[in-house]
This record gives C-alpha cells, structure tokens and sequence, in this order.
C-alpha cells in the first residue's frame, strides 16, 4: 500500500469516526417503522420523525424512575372513574336507529367525490412524473448527444477543456454556438 | 431478536446502499482516470440540498433530480479545475469542498427559508416503481418489488459502469489517462479533457446520491443529510478495488449493516450509540483486513503536467 493510498484511507476513516458522534439523518427515520418500510417514501416529514424519536429518548431518560409511583392507586383510579364508564358504556344505545337511508345516500356521494378527487390527483401526478421524467431524460439525452456531435468540430478543439465541459452541460448554449464553430476539423 | 433478520432487512438494506452505490460508482470513474475525488461527501450534501430546494420550488422532483446532477457537477468541475488545470494537491481540494459542504447549503436555506438545518418538505417524491409480475411473488416480491426509482437506476449502473469502463474506447481512454497519462498523450489522447469527463461523470452520480437522500428517501434537506456516506463509499470503493462489481459488494455490505443497526435498535440492550457505530465499525474492520490488496491506478493523485 502506498503512503497515499494509507493518507487517504487514514482521512476516510478519520472523517467516518467524527461523523458517527454528529447528528444523524434522515435515513435513521426507517427505525420508526421498520417492519412497514415502504411507508418511509410516501413519509412526509422523515425529519421531524428523527427528532420525535430523540425527544422520546431523552424524556424516557428523565422519567424511567417510575418506582415511587404507586400503581394499585392508578389503577383504582382509573376504574373508578365514573366519566371513563360514561364514555365507554354503549349498552343503551340502538344501533339500528342510527344511520337512515338519507344520511347513507350522502355518505356514499361523499365517497364517490373523493375518489373521484384522489382519481384526478392521481392522474394529476402521474403527469408530472411523466413531464419531469421526460425532460430528465431529454437534457441527459441532449448533452451526450451535443458532446458527440461536437467532438470533431472547431468547437471542441477552440476551447479549453474545462470549458468544453461547461458547454456540454448546458448544451442548449453550445447549440447556438455551433455555427460559429461548427467547423469540422479532423 | 431474530424476528428482525427477515426479507425486509435485505430490501431496508438495498434502498440504504442506493447513495453509497451511486456516489462509490461515481469516485470510481474519478479514481480510474486519476483523480482522487475525496470530495464526494461534499458534493452529495450539494446535490441534496439543490434536489430539495428545486423540487420544492417547481414541485416536480425530476427538476430537482436533474438539478441536484448538475449542481454535482458543477462542484466536481471546481475540484476539476483546481486538481487538473491548477495541479493542485487532490485530497485537499476536495477536503476544502467538504467544508464548503457544512456551511453553504446552511447560509442558502437561511437566506431561502429563514432555517438554517432543514428546508420545506416536498409536495411531490420520486415515483415507487412496482415491478407488475415481480411484486406478487412471495420472497422476490419483499425483496424486488417496488423501490424509489433511482434504487433501480443505482443498481442498473452498476453493470453499465463496468461496460462503459472495460468495452468502450472512452473506457479505454479514461483507464490510460489514469495509469500512464503520458503514453496516453503521446497516443493522441487529451489528458486534460479525460480527466474532466470523469471528474464530472464523477459529480453527477454523487449528485443524484445526494438527490436520492432528500427526494426519494426523504422530503427535504437536514443539515449533514449524507451523514458520511461519501467517505463510506469511498471506503467501498477501495474495497471494491475500483471495480464496480466488487464496489456494489460493498457498498450492499454497508447498506445491509445500516438497515440492522437501525432495526435492531431497542431489540437488544445495549446503549443506542454503540449500536449506530456498527456499520462503521464494520467498515473499518473490512478496510483494515482487505486494503493492502487494493490495485490504486498507477497516476491516481498525481496532478499532470503537459509537455510543451
């Protein structure tokens, strides 16, 4: 291994081990819900689930002395309670009062609405994706294409390297450019 | 405790490996051509915040993916131009990117969003792709069946890599000008222009490893998003010796490990920190036993002067 194989390897290795002690990012959002990791994409705000989980942490830090707590207490407590039964205690209800055909008929109208809603959100994204998709794919495309057609020409021998790349990279520019040193070469 | 070493870890460990495989092809095309490209953390951090604020500004994240490339290589350029025309010293060029890396995008988003560590979230992500057939297989479904669309493409690369480097005549060129660069000019071959392409080819794959933190992955920036991956993919890529197929080896080797380290987090009873060190320390431990047989380009690092 030579001394700057070893240098590099030593800076890599330097800079990883100054990293582990930062803040880490947004990929450590997956420990959230592990098991259902394919809900992570459509996840909005992986961030702030970052540093839910860290104010989790250090609230669980202060308050894990728990052996003060006297938990026959809470428990009578809360059987006790009587707006806890009152809350909980359907039995007196009729359920098939509730609900008339009316209310369904709205119910269902709303459903449809909605889907008829997500239907065209759906629709509305999958058209971004593609417009996006298209243009990615088309300057990608533009740019290797303008390096090839360029490469023979007055252009690519006119300027220096560091330019070149430049002008390949907005492509669009180097297009204008080639009737001014469109010239073949060689 | 062994509930957690199921399909999901490997296909967790996929989608975590995606960046560490674009970025690690990327240093790759660099190295080969002779240009250490230390910076590639740095250029990362770029491309995901310029992904981030594009697609949150257009609300279209393919704007933001073909930005956050650019902007890669754009930053690359600048190493580019100090390592290559000005023949400076490499790692510190791309070391001074780095430190570009931890402050500028902090001062943009303040002056954008009035935040200093993170930008908007997104409206819009990068699309999941759900192989049709593939998907509703058991065991090929959890492991293949839908991943962010730059998942496919990092891995799609990874053979492309290995065509464009070892069959292609631009291959060949960028291979010479980074074994012996003067018998590549001598063969007609511009040494500065090689190292340029690979230099930018080099920032524009760490670029979209970048994209893929804030747009695929997540839906927007934080502060330090790449949180060292391009140091680890460039560990990959010495442990990989600068092939791609042995760099996607390791690169998965790190993803894997990530994936555990986080599923296995409150599992076992050991402080939450010494389990984060995992990966890295497994890194390291493979660094150290596997370095010495790694096959550095001859000229990788040296700057080249032309003969007048």
């Amino acid at each position: 291994m030579t001394t700057r194989s070893a240098t590099i390897l030593f800076l890599v290795l330097l800079l990883t081990a100054v990293i582990i002690g930062a803040p880490h990012s947004n990929l450590n959002a997956e420990s959230a819900s592990a098991p259902q990791v394919w809900q992570i994409t459509s996840n909005s705000d992986l961030s702030n689930t970052n540093r839910d989980d860290d104010s989790v942490e250090k609230s669980t830090d202060k308050d894990s002395d728990l052996s003060t707590v006297n938990w026959d207490e809470e428990g009578d407590t809360e059987e006790s309670s009587p707006s806890e039964k009152e809350e909980g205690d359907f039995s007196g209800e009729s359920w098939e009062d509730e609900g008339t055909d009316d209310e369904s008929d709205t119910t269902e109208g709303l459903q449809t609405l909605k889907q008829s809603e997500i239907d065209e959100l759906d629709s509305q994204e999958r058209q971004v994706h593609i417009y996006g998709f298209m243009l990615f794919i088309g300057y990608i495309l533009g740019g290797i294409l303008t390096a090839f057609v360029t490469r023979n020409r007055k252009i690519a021998v006119s300027y220096p390297p560091e330019l070149l790349i430049l002008l390949h990279t907005f492509w669009p520019l180097e297009l204008l450019l080639i009737p001014f040193g469109g010239k073949p070469v060689r | 405790m062994w509930e957690i070493l199921d399909l999901e870890l490997i296909a967790s460990g996929l989608r975590l490996s995606t960046p560490l495989i674009l970025a690690a092809l990327g240093g790759m095309f660099s190295e080969r051509a002779g240009v250490v490209n230390i910076a590639l953390d740095g250029i990362m951090i770029f491309g995901a915040f310029t992904g981030a604020v594009v697609a949150y500004e257009t609300g279209n994240p393919w704007y933001g993916l073909l930005a956050a490339m650019l902007m890669g290589g754009l930053v690359a350029h600048v190493h580019g131009i100090a390592s290559i025309r000005y023949q400076a010293d490499q790692v510190v060029s791309g070391t001074a990117i780095n430190l570009l890396a931890i402050g500028v995008p902090a001062v943009l988003s303040n002056a954008l969003y009035n935040s200093t560590t993170v930008t908007p979230n997104i409206q819009l992500m990068l699309p999941i792709i759900h192989i049709p057939i593939i998907s509703s297989i058991p065991i090929l479904g959890t492991l293949l069946g839908k991943y962010s669309v730059l998942v496919f493409f990092a891995f799609a690369m990874v053979p492309l890599s290995w065509f464009v480097i070892q069959k292609t005549s631009f291959g060949l060129r960028l291979r010479a000008v980074g074994e012996n660069p003067e018998a590549a000019e001598t063969a007609g071959v511009n040494v500065y222009l090689m190292r340029y392409y690979a230099v930018w080819i080099s920032g524009l794959l760490a670029g979209l490893g970048g994209a893929f933190l804030s747009i695929a992955h997540g839906s927007s920036y934080v502060n330090n998003i790449s949180a060292g991956r391009g140091f680890i993919a460039l560990a990959a890529l010495i442990f990989g010796r600068y092939t791609p197929k042995l760099t996607l080896v390791g690169c998965m080797m790190f993803g894997i490990a990530d994936a555990f380290q986080i599923r296995v987090q409150g599992v076992i009873p050991i402080p939450v920190q010494f389990i984060q060190m995992f990966p890295y320390v497994l890194t390291m431990v493979v660094l150290a036993g596997l370095i010495g047989r790694a096959q550095v380009p001859a000229a990788d690092g040296i700057p080249y002067a032309q003969a007048k």
